[in-house]
């Protein structure tokens, strides 16, 4: 299980951007900013149990990113914590990377290697043993129908090919959480929807499953639970229907616009019990 | 840290690019280049001192035997056109510049009457110098001396000298040179000059583009990210990128060399390296190991620092304009080692890249003082030591590693 409680991640300016934010006249006042720092994530907080999948929402800037990274240890939070299986991710990251596989639009694989040579460099870097490593693939191969271009090499991939590829690199090391972040941007419907599909595999399975996105049909197709997040702090946690609850009770969006927009009137997230 | 070592290898083999940086402009293109220009350079040199060269006399009835003596030149050919001594000036340069002849010997009037007075006469020799590969000056210069030496004679006859006694009177004192350098030290203090320019230069161009991929390249891609999400330590991560990074400029500098010796030993007759050839022969294969021993603080520290730059760079232009100082950082010291008076000492020791230049010469020299070589290798490891530590603590900063 994942267990993320108040989460805090802030970046110091550097010297550009505190010139540029000094020269910046001020008309509207982000509770992010302050002097020095830029406190992209300021209150996070979120639960995810194993075989349930968690639609990360939020507007642009939200700091979706930011807390996905932090939970996959790529950046290491001001305050708060990340517990998986009760372990603390912070303070053991080299173990936890082991159960945590990274998905997002922006990541790729290396475009000189073929899929094979790309999915077999991430599992021996995650110590997977040669004959376990061979017998992986093929399993992985044989879901993601990868073996007709399992020898192609990256950069001949379709982008639906590149996905899958992807998608077998990530879950390669077999882990335990799964980090997805917006990996749906930018693609066309056919390899959007082998990447829901993927997802929505996951559902009653031991593993836990962090799916952000913008696209909240796919929230509304994969997701048991929805956390929102807004300037840097949880607005909303609980299941699709609470969240839906927040606004006319028919679509998600209006819930999100709901939430997002009382942002100034209501200090206190809107968890469900 | 193996598996990440083979990877960054196998993809960097892979790339046309690395792949001509790397391996076709040592072994091909540069070799071909440099026997290129020097075998041009050959033909040229060669040219103009057997080429005819055409040229006019004015006044050459005022110094008969100067003439006669031009006309005994190899490859000299008298040209006497109409109304030659009628000719001014602006009109010999402008027949110069049209190529009509090559050079003009303008004997002034008297000089004769001034030459039989014992006095010193002059002529005028005009001639375009401005082509690099111009021998008009050289070639006729031994007509003028020829023409001195005799008349010289004469007048020794004429006042009863001998040319003993001429020396003793305008050289009372002379120096007679004796050169205790030998054959290699000589040679070694010509090459060694400009060897570590080449070789350093090598390693960093080598360096260069590997750095580049797999830094800021793999920032660009998106691959780093997914790279510093496996359970690898960042340490490590550096560590097996930085051994690529000089691997491949340590391999363009001894494929370099390599295919150089091994196309001068194939076309030596086509090529003419007279001068690598030279050396080649008096340097042992000791020597060879020490120079690239020597060689190999200093593709580590490039490879540290091109880490360093391409890793904290945002994009792939950015790191570009990182080089040219990092090119500068690598000239300037190797120019301070051809300084007159700066010499492989305790203090030049401790400075980076002008000590392994100023030692690489003593090498070639045959003159180097392994207690300094010591020293060296000790002070080129500490500062390549420390530019790694840094490439690590960057490797760790967020700050750097997710810079946009």
């Amino acid at each position: 299980m994942i267990e993320i409680k108040q989460l805090a991640k802030s970046f110091r300016y550097d010297k550009v951007a505190l010139k540029e934010k000094k020269k910046k006249a001020q008309t509207t006042v982000d509770p992010r900013e302050d002097d020095f720092f830029f406190h992209a994530v300021r209150d996070v907080s979120f639960k995810c149990e194993p075989g349930r999948v968690l639609g990360l929402l939020g507007p642009n800037g939200a700091g979706k990113t930011t807390t996905l990274r932090m939970l996959s240890t790529a950046l290491q939070p001001t305050s708060g914590s990340i517990l998986i299986d009760g372990v603390d991710v912070v303070n053991s990251p080299l173990v936890m990377r082991r159960q945590i596989g990274f998905l997002s639009g922006k990541t790729s694989l290396y475009r000189r290697l073929t899929v094979r040579e790309n999915v077999r460099y991430f599992g021996k870097l995650h110590g997977i043993e040669d004959a376990q490593l061979e017998a992986d693939i093929d399993r992985v191969f044989d879901l993601l129908d990868i073996h007709s271009f399992a020898d192609k090499k990256a950069e001949d991939l379709s982008t639906g090919m590149s996905q899958r590829a992807n998608i077998a690199r990530t879950v390669i090391h077999s882990p335990k959480v799964l980090v997805l972040d917006e990996p749906t941007t930018g693609l066309d419907v056919i390899s959007a929807k082998t990447i829901v599909d993927f997802i929505a595999s996951y559902r009653g399975s031991d593993i836990s499953v962090i799916f952000s996105t913008h696209h909240l049909h796919e929230v509304e197709s994969v997701c048991d639970q929805v956390t929102l997040i807004d300037k840097g702090e949880t607005k909303f946690s609980g299941n699709v229907d609470q969240f839906r609850g927040h606004g006319n009770g028919q679509d998600l969006y209006s819930a999100f616009l709901a939430l997002v927009a009382q942002e100034s009137s209501s200090k206190e997230p809107a968890v469900a019990q | 840290m193996w598996e990440i070592y083979k990877k960054e290898l196998l993809e960097l083999v892979r790339d046309k690019r690395t792949l001509i940086f790397t391996i076709l402009l040592p072994t091909l293109i540069m070799p071909l280049l440099m026997g290129g220009v020097v075998y041009m350079i050959d033909r040229l040199d060669k040219k103009a001192k057997n080429e005819e060269l055409a040229y006019i006399v004015q006044n050459a009835q005022e110094l008969p035997q100067l003439v006669t003596m031009l006309e005994a030149q190899k490859n000299f050919k008298r040209l006497t056109p109409d109304a030659v001594e009628e000719l001014s000036i602006d009109t010999i340069k402008e027949q110069i510049q049209d190529k009509k002849y090559k050079f003009a010997v303008v004997i002034n009037s008297g000089s004769a009457k001034t030459l039989a007075e014992g006095k010193q006469a002059t002529v005028d020799l005009y001639y375009n110098s401005a082509s690099i590969t111009n021998k008009v000056y050289q070639r006729v210069k031994p007509a003028i001396e020829s023409f001195n030496e005799q008349h010289q004679g004469k007048l020794l006859a004429r006042f009863n000298f001998d040319e003993e006694s001429l020396k003793g009177l305008t050289k009372p004192l002379d120096i007679n040179r004796v050169n205790t350098a030998d054959k290699r030290e000589d040679i070694g203090e010509k090459i060694g000059g400009f060897l570590p320019y080449i070789l350093l230069i090598l390693i960093l161009s080598g360096a260069m583009y590997p750095a580049l991929d797999l830094g800021v390249g793999e920032k660009e891609r998106g691959t780093l990210e997914t790279l510093l999400l496996t359970p690898v330590s960042r340490g490590k991560l550096v560590l097996a990128k930085f051994l690529v990074i000089f691997s491949t400029g340590f391999f363009t500098v001894f494929l370099t060399i390599a295919s150089i010796v091994a196309w001068m030993l194939l076309s030596q007759a086509v090529f003419a390296l007279e001068s690598l050839n030279k050396l080649i022969s008096i340097i042992s294969a000791v020597d060879v190991f020490l120079v690239f021993a020597m060689l190999v603080p200093v593709a580590a520290i490039f490879a540290s620092l091109l880490l360093c730059t391409s890793i904290y760079a945002k994009n792939y232009k950015e790191a570009q304009n990182y080089m040219s100082p990092i090119m500068m950082f690598t000239i300037v010291p190797i120019i301070f080692s051809i300084l007159p008076g700066v010499q492989l000492d305790s203090t030049w020791a401790w400075v980076p890249l002008t000590n392994v230049a100023l030692a690489i010469k003593e090498i070639v020299k045959g003159t180097i003082d392994y207690g300094m070589m010591g020293i060296i290798f000790l002070s080129t490891t500490m500062v390549a030591g420390a530019l790694l530590y840094f490439c690590v603590r960057w490797f760790n900063r967020e700050s750097v590693l997710f810079r946009t």
